[in-house]
């Protein structure tokens, strides 16, 4: 709301500087800031430009603020009045009105008034409107608009005799029916919409803009000129729906003074007669639906100190309530406050209390620290695991990325890729590159790695923690998981000259269980996938249960990438992980008894995994066996075609006894043999 | 030594002593001689054993912590060692546990306040983490402190706006708690995250869900109160809302606002990014830019 000194003038005697005023009011609730006129040289006074937050509508209003100010101030509100000149003839012999929704009409009123000459407004006025942004069109609309800026009533001046008939009605419009309004824009309206209206068709769109059909301009002689109160919820749903917001609009949809219609009415009507000439027909004719008066509201004094944690004086607290206008009547222990018309948004003791506070000054309420029971905080265990993950994966040289939750329908696989999992678009995206909710974290960190990329980082290891979103079978779900995205290529260093590989990223996945003590993760061969390349990527399972996948992404899925290299990905779902994290650590004893290493040389066919291997050595090792580490493959030269020489480091030991040669030695001959049984591997030559 | 074979019985002896001792003289200037040689030969292998300590360290080196990460572990470590309890909630929710319940009802001015972006008729993201407030609410009893992290959604993007952000929304309610409580915890706060000699000011506004509801502005960091761009020549910069919380909000949630009382904030975490590391541009925080990552 723009406010100029010259209007505030007009009502009260300001003796506060600009800068002084902004503070004042700043600090009691009406956040004001100093701006410059449009052409600052030949204006330099300051426009105050005063924020108001929804509930205050009564200062939407030059008189609505000066009040503000006079309660803040002490600054004198100027007695004010205007004479209204009648003629004999009544406007009820000219026009009728009726209201068929007067649960969004409860007040609709109008004055006639005869023989105006239209023309620009006198330089005052034009000043007045110009310097807080309102287009001057003709004096008549220009002090519809002068009322609407200085009483906080909307307006409208009809031209009388373009109106058919002399019947106008406030009703609901047709489903679709058309209306063109003020601004030459044909509107389909919808039955929610409120219309005033003629005998054949609307004039106005109730309470947002008048329509093209009975503009008033240099034709016009008869002025039909309408003050009324519209239901606030249905303007402001008109006006979203439609996507035309006015000045009238914002008032009506945050509330205007009941009490106010009548005097702005009269008013404007006294103006229009001195300013264009015309002659006031006598009386308004109205149609007004009579609402109960609103009972005082009662404020318990002691609540106030209560809730503030003030030992602010009775006879202080009926102090403020009085310079807000309000009337307090404090015969009994509990005020009794009525509330004038003009403050709709002050109706509970609650907000009462409000309004002592903010007067009072909240900087003038002690800063105190509450005491209270200490209680058990609940504290997610989600977030400490993203936490210690984060720490983990920053440590081993991977950088957190953020991205939106939205992506582009182009981009969007399901969870998993499982087709029953369905995508959730948003109605109203910001953008075509924001429509659908993502359910997985790659499309997110390929666009930040090709956005690198282009910058000149070709080499680069990010992960990110979020949410997805999944619609399966009517249902919405959320899931927590984490994704990891290294690029193949690393820093050109002198040290480190491997690229990236599967196996680094395995080394992540490894790391991540270990430092959370989960139970070890095991990779499977991922069924099925248009993202990740068949050879070179795995399902994890934990406990059996698929925890994420792991692996080199698919040549044809990075196409759309722009990224010169297939990025290594892995995912993890951390509400599984969470799960598994409550598992407590028990200490084992140590053994004291030696533990024995041998090394097995063998070779093998190339198509055996390691972990099958393994699992054999495992088998047949019992329970001497410790473990079973690989230290070396090798495939090439010296070695036949369709085979690969694997080294390993087999540890032998028991907790209960040193074991003895023999045993370890007939283990060592079973393990091998068994081997070449079931895998017909044979001792490497050459060892 | 070989010639006491041929020598007499006596003379055998004293040769015999004679040659041990000069062998012993011998052997032991030898092991000297060796010593030396050893010594010298470890000196030498010193001065020629030498690398260039200049060249990087071997490791994959650091990654850094989204700065959004960073500010969001602050806040919550803040207010958890004050007490608070710590819940999340979904991201999308309904209506109902966004708006109504929070005392915003349908078609009302206050909703222009977040501009939502809707799913259907029922479900929307989330414009603030208020919902989970209510949803504990409703499933606890009074006394409860707790914060609610997370990501919130809102249709608005420019240089200090993003269309999905961070918010730590928190809430306090106890028998006998006081806006003075509301001014020392918030304050506590700021003084904790952005240092003790911060001024701060509350100043009143407007919050569905608070009544009295006010703005929290601290001293501007940049400018340090004298003006400049960032605070818009104010010298205050907006940090946080808060206020009592509404009678309305406690009737939806069934707690009885004449025996309980209790206080709501919220803070926007890009801002506290933006203002402790003088980032002029929220849009960088989403970019990830990797020479913008690893500054912090």
């Amino acid at each position: 709301m723009f406010i100029t000194y010259p209007w505030l003038e007009k009502i009260i005697d300001v003796t506060l500087s600009p800068a002084e005023l902004a503070e004042k009011l700043t600090m009691a609730g009406l956040e004001t800031s100093l701006v410059d006129t449009p052409d600052p040289k030949a204006h330099p006074e300051k426009i105050l430009d005063v924020d108001l937050t929804p509930n205050r509508a009564d200062c939407l209003s030059v008189k609505g603020i000066a009040r503000e100010i006079a309660a803040l101030t002490g600054c004198k509100i100027k007695k004010e009045s205007f004479s209204l000149t009648e003629t004999d003839i009544p406007a009820s012999d000219f026009v009728a009105v009726s209201v068929s929704a007067p649960e969004r009409c409860p007040t609709y009123s109008v004055r006639l008034i005869k023989d105006v000459t239209i023309a620009p407004s006198p330089k005052w006025l034009l000043e007045l409107l110009q310097s807080v942004g309102i287009r001057p069109v003709n004096n008549v609309v220009d002090i519809t608009n002068y009322i609407l800026w200085y009483e906080g009533q909307p307006l409208h001046a009809f031209d009388y005799r373009l109106i058919n008939g002399k019947d106008i009605n406030v009703r609901l419009a047709k489903e679709k029916e058309k209306f063109v309004t003020l601004d030459g824009k044909e509107r389909i309206l919808s039955a929610d919409d409120l219309l005033i209206a003629g005998k054949t068709e609307g004039i106005a769109l109730a309470g947002v803009m008048g329509g093209a059909n009975t503009e008033v301009d240099e034709t016009t002689c008869d002025i039909l000129l309408e003050s009324a109160l519209f239901e606030p919820s249905a303007i402001l749903k008109t006006t979203r729906s439609l996507g035309l917001h006015t000045e009238s609009s914002h008032r009506f949809a945050r509330g205007v003074d009941p009490e106010g219609v009548r005097l702005a009415l009269d008013r404007a009507a006294s103006m229009i007669s001195s300013l264009a000439g015309g002659k006031v027909c006598k009386g308004a004719v109205e149609c007004t639906v009579k609402t109960p008066q609103r009972g005082p509201v009662l404020l318990r004094p002691e609540r106030v100190n209560t809730l503030l944690g003030t030992d602010i004086p009775r006879k202080e607290i009926i102090s403020i309530l009085e310079t807000l206008s309000l009337i307090v009547d404090s015969s009994e222990p509990t005020l009794a406050v009525t509330v004038p018309s003009f403050r709709q948004d002050i109706e509970r003791e609650i907000d009462l209390v409000e309004e002592v506070a903010r007067i009072y000054g909240y900087g003038n309420i002690d800063t105190t620290l509450p005491t209270g029971e200490i209680a058990r905080p609940d504290h997610p265990n989600l977030i400490d695991l993203s936490k210690e993950i984060r720490h983990l994966l920053t440590a081993k040289g991977v950088s957190e990325a953020l991205n939106y939750s939205f992506i582009s329908s182009v981009d969007f696989f399901p969870y998993f890729e499982d087709k029953k999992k369905l995508p959730i678009e948003l109605k109203n995206p910001i953008s075509n590159e924001m429509t659908t909710m993502r359910q997985s974290l790659i499309p997110g960190l390929l666009k930040n790695m090709a956005f690198n990329q282009k910058r000149g980082t070709s080499y680069l290891s990010l992960f990110e923690t979020g949410n997805i979103f999944i619609k399966e079978n009517d249902k919405i779900e959320e899931k927590r998981i984490l994704t990891i995205a290294i690029s193949p290529s690393i820093k050109k260093g002198l040290w480190n000259k491997k690229k990236n590989d599967f196996y680094v990223l395995k080394g992540l996945l490894e790391a991540i269980s270990e430092k959370l003590k989960i139970p070890a993760p095991m990779l499977v061969k991922l069924e099925r996938s248009a993202i990740f390349h068949p050879g070179k990527s795995a399902t994890v399972l934990i406990n059996h249960r698929q925890a994420g996948r792991l692996g080199e992404l698919h040549p044809d899925f990075i196409s759309g990438y722009s990224l010169t290299q297939a990025p290594l990905v892995l995912e993890l779902d951390l509400d599984l992980i969470t799960s598994f994290t409550n598992e407590k650590i028990r200490y084992t004893p140590l053994s004291r008894f030696p533990v024995v290493h041998r090394d097995l040389s063998l070779t093998i066919d190339s198509s055996i995994d390691c972990g099958t291997l393994k699992n054999l050595i495992k088998e047949r090792g019992g329970d001497i066996l410790l473990g079973v580490h690989v230290f070396d493959i090798y495939e090439g030269e010296q070695i036949p075609q369709g085979k690969k020489s694997i080294a390993c480091s087999v540890s032998f030991g028991s907790a209960e006894r040193t074991l003895l040669e023999d045993e370890i030695n007939s283990t060592y001959e079973s393990i091998f043999s068994y081997l070449n049984e079931k895998t017909g591997s044979t001792l490497r030559e050459g060892g | 030594l070989r010639s006491i074979s041929k020598a007499s019985g006596d003379e055998r002896k004293l040769l015999g002593k004679e040659s041990n001792l000069l062998k012993k003289f011998i052997e032991e200037k030898i092991e000297e001689k060796e010593q030396k040689f050893a010594l010298s030969a470890r000196k030498l292998r010193l001065e020629k054993e030498r690398i260039d300590i200049t060249l990087d360290g071997k490791g994959a080196g650091v990654g850094s912590s989204h700065p959004v990460s960073t500010v969001m572990t602050e806040v919550i470590g803040i207010f958890s060692k004050m007490g608070f309890s710590v819940k999340e909630g979904p991201e999308i929710e309904t209506d109902y546990y966004n708006f109504e319940a929070l005392n915003i009802p349908k078609n009302h001015p206050a909703r222009d306040m977040q501009d939502t972006f809707y799913i259907s008729e029922e479900h929307l993201l989330r414009t603030h983490t208020s919902p989970v407030q209510i949803h504990s609410m409703e499933k606890a009893e009074p006394p409860i402190r707790l914060i609610a992290p997370g990501k919130v959604y809102r249709c608005d993007a420019d240089v200090t706006h993003s269309p999905m952000f961070h918010q730590i929304e928190g809430f306090m309610v106890d028998k006998k708690i006081t806006f003075g409580d509301l001014k020392g915890v918030l304050e506590l706060f700021i003084h904790l995250f952005f240092g003790k000699n911060v001024p701060v000011r509350f100043r009143p506004s407007f919050f569905p869900f608070t009544e009295p509801s006010a703005e929290v502005d601290i001293g501007c960091v940049m400018c340090l109160g004298k003006g400049c761009r960032i605070c818009s020549q104010t010298g205050w910069l907006e940090i946080l809302g808060s206020g009592l919380i509404d009678p309305a909000v406690f009737h939806s949630v069934g707690y009885d606002p004449e025996v309980w009382s209790g206080f709501a904030f919220g803070v926007g975490i890009e801002r506290l990014v933006m203002l402790k590391y003088c980032i002029d541009d929220i849009r960088l925080l989403f970019e990830n830019d990797i020479r913008f990552l690893k500054q912090f």
